[in-house]
């Protein structure tokens, strides 16, 4: 009698969570399949013994199995997640026959970071050609990816309301999901596009728009940002011509110093595009090393050397692809009007001599 | 011998052939990917993975090739596969789908919020959820070229076409139509053409820009084949592969007209009564303003023969709606049966896997007739 009624005790104990939460494990009893079995069961026949699933505290209902494998090891079956227990979240692993026994872990919280703020907008500046294609939003933090982002960003227009259905819904970020492109629809920028034909432009001359990021934007780890961010920009005049850098001007350095390099744009100049695509050359062919900054809103470069100035000629190899607010390349207008077709260029070259 | 002993006899020695072919230069281990962006199908179930941010399509041999029926509809999709990684539905999002054309599996990839991490996860006719590790499978990695310009960040679109996979990508700092045709057989080193595209606009017949693909299908006729892409608000555009070259700027012809304020999403071409038909779905950004249904998702219905039509172009592209915003063409029908299909895939002949959003906002994964 007593064995059976330890054997009972043993049936009815409920698998356990290790204390770092990567496994669950259950002892197995004397008539169990696994019994004489060591190494990885099935998923299927496994968890009709017991499973994981996430459980929620406030609806009190329990999940479907969680993905992972199970294995025999030593008398016991071992219940490894597919992915870690997510922090925050409750866990219970039950036996599949008894729900009433169960174990439970609870997962802490993730450790409190500073609530992640936007940092910097491109353009800089508040004068934008009406044919602006794209903010380009840096934030202090990694963010969620999420096409809700489209809905959580607005513009809105001189009479303060949302601009209708301003942005391209293609999520583009870097790397570490801190920069966010965001382009303008260009069904709305384009000329003879039906949705531009049928709504007009979502940037008029002469008008004033705020770029709004609503507070609910949530970053990587699901927290909305510390704020509503807002910028305010005013359309000018659209700009759809290609750019001409024999218009920029270029101040040059002293001889023997290492005095920046400064390029005066006639526009604002798109900053990433232009820091990928220009090169200087010195005097022998070498590639110049260095630093470089945009300055005054994005209308100005420059360029500092690791090394001296040398005396002679340098040439500034500028990409086919430095673009302006508008899209605007040093290859080819944004859009190309066929009535009056031009050549397109690949890549500029610009001369500086120091003497 | 009955017809479906016939099926499959035929789609053994079919399987035996074509995994014969693709088996010699698969490996086995875990595919090193930093994004899944889209998901797709060869004919013979090799599941193609774009990974924009490696700049790579991922081919990987998934044996999963047993047929099955589907019976299912699993309602509350997104809740039911979150929970299976542990998680809530809010902290999942789905990226992409794809019905694999051998077993009529669907998979869907994922992305677990928490972690950022993706995640293939398979569901089957009798609406088993499972996921589909990639910890350790038969893969191999197609690179693709940066070209000039910057490099692709997010591949929008791939799609098998008999002899070559079609890719477009799309950068994030600039605003081109980056378009791949990689030649079978499909290697690590494979011979891959790069060329950009340009896109005229309908409204007025003298402008043209580049412009990022989102969706694409492959499409043949009296022999030539074409690359059908649409974009983000413009009409269906076909472009001759026999102009893809490296570095070419290749012209497409506009084709169709959907109507402003749709972004298309999906799309494929089917039979039915000996006729052919492309069907495409679309979110309507202008749904709040103007419904073409209950649902910003809807699916058209276009005859195959407007896609083969070369008179009708550019500014005579057939336009699905008239001046006053009504259909103004029987070749192009809306499928009120697809209100609400955010995503579709072709199952088989007859019928189109799809994952229809409610007005709750809530997913279904069912098998709809093809209309």
């Amino acid at each position: 009698m007593i064995i059976s009624l330890l054997a009972a005790l043993l049936v009815a104990m409920p698998p356990s969570f290790d204390s770092l939460g990567s496994e669950v494990k259950l002892a197995l009893s004397s008539n169990s399949i696994f019994k004489n079995k060591v190494g990885p069961v099935g998923f299927d026949q496994a968890a009709e013994i017991f499973f994981v699933g996430l459980f929620n505290s406030e609806t009190k209902k329990i999940g479907a199995p969680m993905f992972g494998s199970y294995k025999v090891r030593i008398g016991e079956l071992v219940f490894t997640p597919s992915q870690p227990f997510s922090a925050g979240n409750t866990y219970r692993a039950y036996l599949t026959n008894a729900l009433n026994i169960f174990s439970e872990y609870k997962v802490p919280p993730a450790t409190i970071q500073d609530q992640v703020t936007v940092i910097r907008v491109y353009p800089s500046g508040n004068q934008v050609p009406a044919n602006l294609l794209k903010f380009t939003i840096l934030f202090s933090g990694p963010m969620r990816q999420s096409k809700a982002i489209f809905d959580a960003i607005e513009l809105l227009g001189p009479d303060g309301k949302p601009v209708d259905d301003p942005w391209r819904r293609t999520e583009l970020w870097n790397d570490n999901d801190t920069r966010l492109t965001l382009w303008f629809h260009p069904g709305r920028v384009k000329m003879g596009v039906n949705l531009r034909e049928q709504l007009g432009p979502p940037l008029e001359p002469g008008k004033a728009y705020t770029l709004k990021i609503a507070k609910k934007v949530l970053d990587a780890s699901g927290k909305e940002l510390a704020a509503d961010f807002q910028k305010k920009i005013i359309a000018g005049p659209e700009v759809r011509e290609r750019i001409d850098p024999t218009k920029w001007k270029i101040v040059s350095p002293s001889m023997n110093s290492k005095e920046s390099l400064n390029i005066h744009f006639n526009f604002p100049i798109d900053p990433i595009l232009f820091s990928r695509e220009v090169a200087i050359f010195g005097p022998t062919g070498r590639k110049i090393l260095g630093k470089s900054i945009m300055l005054n809103d994005e209308k100005s470069w420059a360029f500092i050397p690791q090394e001296d100035w040398q005396q002679g000629d340098y040439v500034i190899h500028l990409g086919g692809e430095v673009a302006d607010l508008a899209g605007n390349t040093i290859s080819r207008p944004f859009e190309i009007n066929l009535e009056s077709f031009e050549p397109l260029q690949k890549m500029q070259k610009l001369r500086f001599t120091i003497k | 011998m009955n017809s479906y002993l016939m099926k499959i006899l035929a789609l053994g020695v079919f399987l035996c052939a074509s995994l014969a072919s693709n088996a010699a230069s698969f490996e086995q281990g875990k595919p090193k990917l930093q994004s899944i962006d889209v998901i797709a199908f060869q004919p013979d179930g090799i599941l193609m993975i774009g990974d924009g941010k490696s700049g790579q399509v991922v081919l990987i041999d998934t044996k999963d090739s047993t047929p099955q029926k589907w019976t299912a509809s699993v309602d509350n999709l997104k809740a039911k596969i979150a929970e299976r990684l542990g998680i809530t539905a809010k902290d999942l999002e789905l990226i992409h789908f794809a019905a694999n054309p051998i077993s009529g599996k669907a998979y869907l990839a994922v992305r677990k919020q928490d972690t950022k991490t993706q995640h293939i996860i398979t569901i089957d006719g009798q609406g088993k959820i499972s996921e589909f590790s990639l910890d350790n499978v038969a893969f191999k990695s197609v690179a693709l070229p940066k070209g000039s310009g910057g490099a692709i960040s997010k591949i929008t679109d791939l799609a098998w076409m008999s002899d070559r996979l079609l890719i477009s990508g799309v950068a994030s700092d600039e605003f081109a139509c980056k378009l791949y045709s990689v030649q079978s057989p499909l290697e690590k080193q494979s011979e891959v053409v790069l060329t950009s595209a340009e896109t005229f606009h309908v409204a007025h017949g003298k402008w043209e820009t580049k412009a990022p693909m989102t969706v694409l299908m492959p499409f043949e006729e009296n022999g030539k084949k074409y690359l059908v892409g649409a974009f983000s608000c413009t009409p269906l555009v076909k472009y001759p592969l026999e102009a893809f070259t490296n570095d070419a700027k290749v012209k497409g012809q506009s084709i169709v007209e959907l109507g402003s304020g749709n972004k298309p999403l999906h799309m494929f071409t089917y039979q039915k009564d000996n006729k052919s038909y492309v069907l495409i779905n679309t979110f309507r950004f202008h749904h709040a303003k103007k419904p073409f249904g209950p649902s910003p998702y809807w699916t058209a219905r276009i005859e195959t023969g407007v896609l083969a039509d070369n008179s009708n172009i550019n500014e005579k592209a057939l336009k699905r709606l008239d001046s006053k915003g009504e259909p103004g063409t029987d070749k192009i029908k809306l499928i009120p049966e697809f209100h609400g299909v955010a995503h579709m895939d072709k199952l088989d002949a007859a019928h189109a896997l799809v994952i229809a959003e409610d007005e709750k906002g809530l997913l279904t994964l069912k098998a709809l007739n093809l209309p």
